[in-house]
């Protein structure tokens, strides 16, 4: 399982996983920084360097031993420092917003890369090129757009420690409240099943948006 | 600026690493090309396919060349039909590692616990060993040249008169149980600090040839519960090992203290401490050759649990030495150091009155010092024989007392009756009016908060109560401010105003 090939499949995984981790923590970082909450700040957080925000077991550890799983170091926020005319609720919304945004955003630039380089390679313009750095570059710009659209959908669910518990914490009417916070402390609970679940039933959660996906970038770079 | 360019530096060199291993595994068979179905069914027909296989994202053509061919799966079926025309033979897939892999699903997560697991558990034992390690008492058996035999002990004739009984048990121990006697097997000795309690239990396991345990009633003591319990237990179970055998408990009121005195865990702690020795104490049994003994020198403060019969039910005092065992001890002391004809023990014994066996053995040992000294000093002498002069008695008798005992002997004459001008300056003779009208007159040998010991010129030793003193004159040995060239003290009696 460790035989080199395997790592080095592994480490072209990686890099792309690093750099969505990467932008993901520092889009939280620069949002709250930017709505007033210089914590994460002053910790160097508001940076793209990779080396701030990997998590040595959740960022380098387990992708590397192929586990399709991982995690950065979490970005603290400090809501009572957001700015006075920002509202706790909101910012903490826009803030944990942010990152999977960042993440959107990175699939989307990946796709408009990768469509312009199908372009270029169609018309000739890139045509000068090594054709195996060329394919390598699509190839990573295609792991780079898959990786991307999954977090960002993953921490998107609804389930307390992702950043799509903190969207509804913030939109959720005060009747409900007391029904999330139950929920709330069940949380980590509900993610470990909502993850393991599938691997034991034997059946994958992403395969419908990879395929959109894939036809969706199939169109792009068909031109 | 430079945080800027080392984040591009980062990522410069990941991307560059990905893009270079994505670049040398073009060629990899594991990566197919995709063909059109036009392109797929046209090799087939040319024979440029030699097998085909089918792994999780759909058919693969294999060509001569090791390459794999990947067609859209919308149209394996006209492949496989082409494929079964020509003939051509299937190959199970190789077992393939990536993303959908459930192995590394499954496998991971079960080493990662594992592993996890294993850890905790390593920890875990070396946590319990040193538990166990806390157990365990720190006696252990007193070397055999660390032994001592009675005729080290000067004086004390009182109390190894007592030990002879514990002494004849130990060497044959068949007399004493023919007669269904029943000995005390606890000792406690008390006496004052230096009175030699551990020599006299050294020297019982010295000559009854038995094993000697050393221990000190702290060493039970640990910040943890129980543990003092387990490591009284443990002392005992090496003794019995090891028969006869001698357990010495020194400073016993560390533990002994009487129960319910104090409150707190600490206190329960002791106590459970001590409970376990009784316990131990009453359980050791007819055959067992085993004595403990025990000091202390507050035995006003021992639990009477602990001197009740059965447990230490027989009491040494060991008393501060007399004229004549000072003169013993000091004997023992010089046996091995060669003396000058000179000095008198006999001497030098008067001049040590209230020194113990412990201050003896100091005093001798400064004074060889000394000589060692001087013989470094003489060149000519032969270094190997420096006799110990008298002068190098009362040297080190000056430097001990002048440390130890200035207060006791000079500053209290000085203080409570001179003057406070005073400074010593060598033996004081003093003179003591009484209030019956006698006046004693002689050397001051201690003094304390109510008496005080006086040898008079012809030899005899007084005892005068301070109460019944009308007045104290020193004579010799402080020099008066008034003849000193002295200033007074400012700050004596001198008032503060408060008002």
């Amino acid at each position: 399982m460790l035989d080199p090939d395997f790592l080095l499949e592994r480490l072209t995984l990686f890099v792309p996983l690093v750099l969505s981790l990467t932008v993901h923590e520092w889009a939280h970082a620069w949002t709250a920084w930017r709505l007033g909450d210089d914590t994460a700040r002053l910790q160097g957080r508001v940076s793209l360097n990779p080396l701030e925000h990997i998590d040595p077991i959740g960022t380098v550890l387990l992708p590397l031993l192929g586990v399709p799983f991982g995690w950065a170091k979490p970005v603290p926020i400090n809501p009572l420092r957001f700015r006075p005319n920002i509202r706790v609720s909101t910012g903490m919304m826009l803030t944990a917003a942010a990152g999977p945004v960042a993440n959107f955003l990175l699939a989307v630039i990946g796709c408009l890369c990768l469509a312009a380089l199908a372009a270029g390679i169609r018309t000739g313009l890139a045509g000068g090129g090594d054709q195996a750095l060329l394919t390598a570059i699509y190839q990573l710009l295609y792991v780079t757009i898959i990786i991307n659209v999954m977090l960002a959908c993953f921490n998107l669910l609804p389930i307390p420690p992702l950043d799509g518990s903190r969207i509804v914490d913030g939109l959720l009417p005060a009747s409900l409240r007391p029904v999330w916070n139950q929920f709330s402390a069940l949380g980590p609970l509900v993610l470990v099943a909502v993850i393991l679940l599938p691997v034991f039933l034997g059946v994958s959660i992403w395969s419908p948006l990879l395929r959109h996906l894939s036809s969706l970038i199939q169109a792009l770079t068909a031109g | 600026m430079k945080r800027r360019f080392r984040t591009v530096l980062v990522w410069a060199l990941l991307v560059g690493l990905v893009l270079i291993i994505l670049m040398s595994r073009g060629g990899n068979q594991r990566s197919a090309t995709y063909v059109t179905l036009q392109r797929a069914l046209l090799a087939i027909e040319g024979r440029q396919v030699v097998a085909y296989c089918m792994r999780a994202d759909g058919l693969r053509l294999i060509t001569e060349y090791g390459d794999e061919l990947a067609v859209d799966p919308s149209a394996n079926g006209r492949v496989l039909e082409q494929l079964e025309k020509e003939q051509i033979r299937y190959q199970p897939a190789a077992p393939e590692n990536g993303w959908s892999s459930l192995l590394v699903w499954i496998v991971v997560p079960v080493l990662v616990v594992l592993a996890i697991l294993y850890f905790w558990k390593k920890m875990n034992i070396s946590q319990t060993n040193a538990f166990m390690d806390l157990r365990k008492s720190k006696s252990r058996p007193v070397e055999e040249r660390d032994k001592a035999k009675f005729s080290d002990i000067g004086g004390q004739s009182a109390a190894v008169a007592l030990l002879a009984d514990i002494v004849d048990f130990l060497k044959s121990p068949q007399a004493w149980r023919a007669s269904g006697a029943r000995l005390p097997r606890g000792i406690l000795l008390v006496g004052p600090p230096g009175t030699g309690k551990t020599l006299v239990a050294r020297a019982v396991a010295g000559e009854t040839n038995s094993t000697f345990f050393y221990t000190s009633a702290a060493e039970f003591i640990e910040m943890f519960v129980g543990v003092g319990a387990a490591r009284v237990r443990d002392t005992f179970e090496k003794a019995a090992a090891q028969q006869p055998a001698v357990i010495f408990i020194d400073e016993l009121d560390a533990i002994g203290r009487r129960r319910g005195s104090g409150l707190g865990t600490m206190h329960e702690e002791r106590e459970q401490t001590l409970n376990q020795l009784l316990v131990l104490m009453d359980g050791l049994e007819r055959h067992e050759q085993l004595v403990v003994m025990a000091a202390t020198n507050r035995p006003d403060v021992l639990d009477p649990a602990l001197l009740r019969s059965g447990r230490f039910d027989r009491l040494l005092r060991l008393t501060p030495p007399t004229l004549q065992e000072r003169v013993e001890i000091l004997k023992i002391h010089t046996r091995d150091k060669p003396l000058d004809t000179t000095v008198s023990l006999e001497q030098l014994a008067q001049q040590t009155e209230g020194f113990v066996g412990a201050d003896l053995e100091a005093l001798t040992n400064d004074a060889a010092l000394l000589a060692v000294r001087r013989g470094r000093a003489s060149k000519t002498a032969d270094r190997r024989i420096t006799p110990l002069t008298t002068q190098e008695f009362e040297e080190a008798l000056q430097a001990m007392t002048s440390s130890n005992r200035q207060f006791d002997r000079l500053d209290c004459i000085v203080v409570e009756s001179v003057s406070q001008f005073a400074e010593p300056t060598g033996r004081i003779v003093a003179r003591v009016s009484l209030t019956s009208g006698n006046i004693v007159e002689g050397e001051v040998l201690w003094m304390n908060a109510s008496h005080i010991k006086l040898r008079t010129t012809d030899g005899t030793e007084v005892i005068v109560a301070k109460d019944g003193a009308q007045c104290i004159v020193p004579l010799a040995g402080t020099e008066l401010a008034s003849q000193a060239d002295f200033a007074p003290d400012r700050w004596a009696n001198k008032s503060l105003d408060v008002g």
